[in-house]
């Protein structure tokens, strides 16, 4: 039953997919706090907090403070600016996109009798936990490595014939070979391994160019009990519904002027989509040990997300005296198809815990001051796991197992703080927050984090609500624009400079 | 995702032409205090102990009223209900010794057995332990992408400085062989006997085209 209504959810979703690497894991699980404006403002710590819609995404129990109704809506906008550095180079680009955060309706209904429990609260919401839109380029100068030994390796590895080479690998080694961006190596008739054209000696620039676009969004259903104002326990089930596009373009250039070197230039272009459903489940409680505190334990588990990915991809070179110009395409080589793959992940549980202390307590909103909060948040990005979604797919299998012991082996768990408060002056309010998401690689050589500091002010009166918000994140990660197994792998220093503006407006029911 | 914002806009321009109950007053802030209505009046403050024990009032008017009739007569209310059956004591629950056909008894506790209509087997409190037999799964890729990833040498050095030159010089790269060549190059180690057959899994893909096979148009 279970498994038939995951494959329902699949099968609804308008999806396709991207080549499975551990990157996909960490882009469906390393989010930045969001929701409605006032937790963005606050840093996003959320998780003792509630009265708030984000609370469905983070502790489901924060809602259930609610004895009244409201409807939410939370519009945003995103600045981006990137910064790349690869080998010495600096490359910048800016990327602006429409985003949103936590929309939805909560229906908090008062017990009318006094027993155990004094309320209950009900929600529906939809809320971006990320937003995939940017775009990047980085290029620089490399006497060390070559993308064509990628494919080198591959051709190598699998012992791969002529034959394979050229048919067997249409997204990539097949597309190297057939332009002579690689070839075949003979010695006596007899092949021995395969040479690339790139004359990496004397040198190469390189350049990388990539527009990503999609989000991942998730729609939460929460339920929340109130015990006598004392204990609050909640928990929803949230449908994750993610979509990404990637359009990666990737180039080398001979850096000398010499024309009959054999090499002049290549370009790989490669488009992917990934688009999947899934559902998981978030539990917490928030209690108060006395009026004015708050603690909040929250544990999300893994999301269990059906995928479905395409890839298309070309690839143009130029080998001048020794081939010339020539371009082979994945769609002349399938039937003007795209590749498609089909498998599952399960994104990394996580655990929060939190606190908060709220100045005056009171019904008189003109009496209430402020509170501070913080959250500590533990996520096992090294739990991600992929499967096949189909079970009779030996081969497909046997890499979804090497890919999940890479993803253990390449990430780790991190800890994130966040934490954030608010003055509170009758009508209005001022916020301030500040967020730090923890490095998920297990290697210290690559540097990763995320820094957001935020601030915003809210006004509520006549029974509606606005508040407005600015955050301003640091994101530090690094960018391969290959992978190579026998000589030194190299990357580019991203840093990603986000400006995310976000309108919450409310209104009482 | 600008229909999206679009959306944004039209929903509250719509919502801000809804009349709100606190029109005339200010917003209430659920993050100090919630607001609620007071309760019902004219309803029972206590009504779940009075319903819980108006079976134990009458049983005890009954008794005070005439203690040598009903004396013999024992508490149904008593022995059936719930309320008193607390379930986590090694002596089974009181429906349970009642109705010695209930497959939910317990079997065991603390060496004292007590019946159960249910063999181990098929009992739906038996813990169900399999093991799948061990599988070996053949792919015809090496999945270099993947393998890729174990590599942590790195070398970000850009057009040639003083301290890269000192690294060339100096340094323990074991792949200098391969860094000299003007063009790379990657050889089959010794006994590899090359396959047609090879790939067609590549990054997770089916990698092999549907298309008829043209071969690569020569030089």
């Amino acid at each position: 039953m279970k498994k038939n209504f995951l494959l329902l959810l699949m099968s609804s979703a308008a999806i396709y997919s991207t080549a499975q690497i551990p990157d996909d894991a960490l882009r469906n699980a390393w989010f930045l706090p969001g929701g409605t404006a006032r937790n963005i403002a606050i840093g996003g710590a959320m998780g003792s907090l509630g009265g708030d819609i984000t609370a469905n995404n983070i502790n489901p129990a924060g809602i259930g403070l609610f004895k009244t109704k409201e409807l939410v809506l939370s519009p945003g906008f995103m600045l981006n600016n990137n910064k790349l550095n690869y080998h010495g180079e600096e490359s910048v680009l800016k990327k602006n996109a429409f985003s949103y955060g936590a929309t939805g309706i909560i229906i908090g209904t008062p017990n009318p009798y006094k027993g155990v429990w004094t309320s209950s609260a009900f929600s529906v919401s939809v809320n971006q936990l990320a937003s995939f839109n940017n775009h990047t380029y980085y290029k620089g100068f490399n006497n060390n490595s070559s993308y064509s030994e990628q494919y080198l390796e591959e051709l190598v590895r699998d012992g791969a014939s002529p034959q394979a080479a050229e048919s067997n690998y249409i997204f990539g080694s097949s597309l190297a070979y057939r332009t002579y961006l690689i070839d075949s190596v003979n010695q006596n008739g007899q092949l021995t391994g395969y040479k690339s054209l790139v004359p990496v000696g004397t040198g190469i620039n390189q350049e990388r160019d990539e527009t990503t676009k999609g989000s991942y969004n998730e729609i939460s259903l929460a339920f929340a009990g109130n015990l006598q104002d004392k204990l609050y326990v909640g928990a929803s089930i949230n449908l994750p519904v993610v979509s990404y596009t990637r359009d990666l373009w990737f180039k080398e250039t001979d850096a000398t002027n010499d024309a009959n070197n054999n090499f002049d230039f290549s370009e790989f272009n490669e488009h992917t989509t990934s688009n999947g459903i899934g559902i998981n489940a978030k539990l917490g409680l928030i209690y108060k040990p006395q009026n004015n505190i708050r603690l909040g334990l929250a544990i999300h588990t893994p999301s269990y997300i059906g995928f479905k990915d395409r890839i298309r991809a070309d690839m143009t070179t130029n080998t001048e005296a020794y081939a010339g110009l020539r371009t082979s395409k994945s769609d002349d080589l399938n039937s003007g198809n795209p590749g498609e793959r089909n498998y599952s992940l399960l994104t990394p549980w996580r655990i929060i815990g939190s606190a908060s202390f709220v100045f005056n307590e009171v019904a008189d909103t003109r009496k209430q001051k402020g509170f501070i909060t913080a959250d500590l948040e533990y996520v096992n990005y090294r739990g991600a796991r992929f499967s096949t979604s189909n079970p009779d797919d030996l081969t497909g299998k046997d890499y979804y197992t090497s890919l999940n012991d890479i993803v253990k082996d390449y990430y780790k768990g991190a800890i994130n703080v966040r934490i954030g408060g608010e003055l509170k002056f009758d009508v209005l309010a001022v916020r301030l927050g500040g967020a730090y998401y923890g490095n998920p690689y297990s290697d210290k050589a690559l540097k990763a984090s995320r820094i957001m500091g935020s601030g915003g002010i809210g006004y509520r009166n006549h029974g509606y609500f606005i508040d407005l918000t600015y955050a301003q994140t640091i994101n530090k990660d690094v960018s391969f624009p290959y992978r190579l197994n026998d000589k030194p792998n190299t990357f580019a220093n991203w840093k990603n400079n986000r400006g995310n503006v976000v309108l919450t407006f409310g209104f009482k029911i | 995702m600008k229909n999206i914002f679009i959306l944004f806009i039209i929903l509250a321009v719509v919502i801000s032409g809804c009349s709100t109950a606190y029109k005339a007053s200010r917003t209430p802030d659920d993050v100090y205090y919630s607001p609620a209505p007071p309760a019902k009046p004219g309803v029972n403050e206590d009504r779940y102990d009075d319903y819980a024990s108006s079976g134990d009032d009458n049983y005890l008017r009954m008794k005070v009223r005439n203690r040598y009739q009903w004396n013999g007569i024992d508490d149904y209310n008593y022995w059936n209900d719930s309320r008193y059956d607390f379930g986590y004591s090694c002596t089974p629950s009181r429906s349970v010794l009642l109705n010695p056909y209930n497959p939910y008894m317990f079997t065991s506790c603390f060496g004292y057995n007590y019946y159960s209509p249910w063999s181990s087997w098929y009992s739906p409190f038996t813990t169900i332990v399999y093991y799948k037999n061990p599988q070996v799964y053949y792919g015809n890729t090496g999945k270099t992408n993947l393998t890729a990833y174990r590599n942590r040498n790195y070398n970000n050095a850009g057009r040639t400085s003083f301290g890269n030159l000192l690294k060339q010089t100096f340094g323990t790269n074991n792949n200098t062989s391969l860094n000299n060549n003007n063009n790379p190059s990657r050889s089959f180690s010794t006994n590899t006997t090359t396959s047609n057959t090879a790939g067609g899994r590549s990054g997770g893909y089916n990698s092999s085209g549907s298309s008829s096979s043209t071969p690569r148009p020569p030089r």
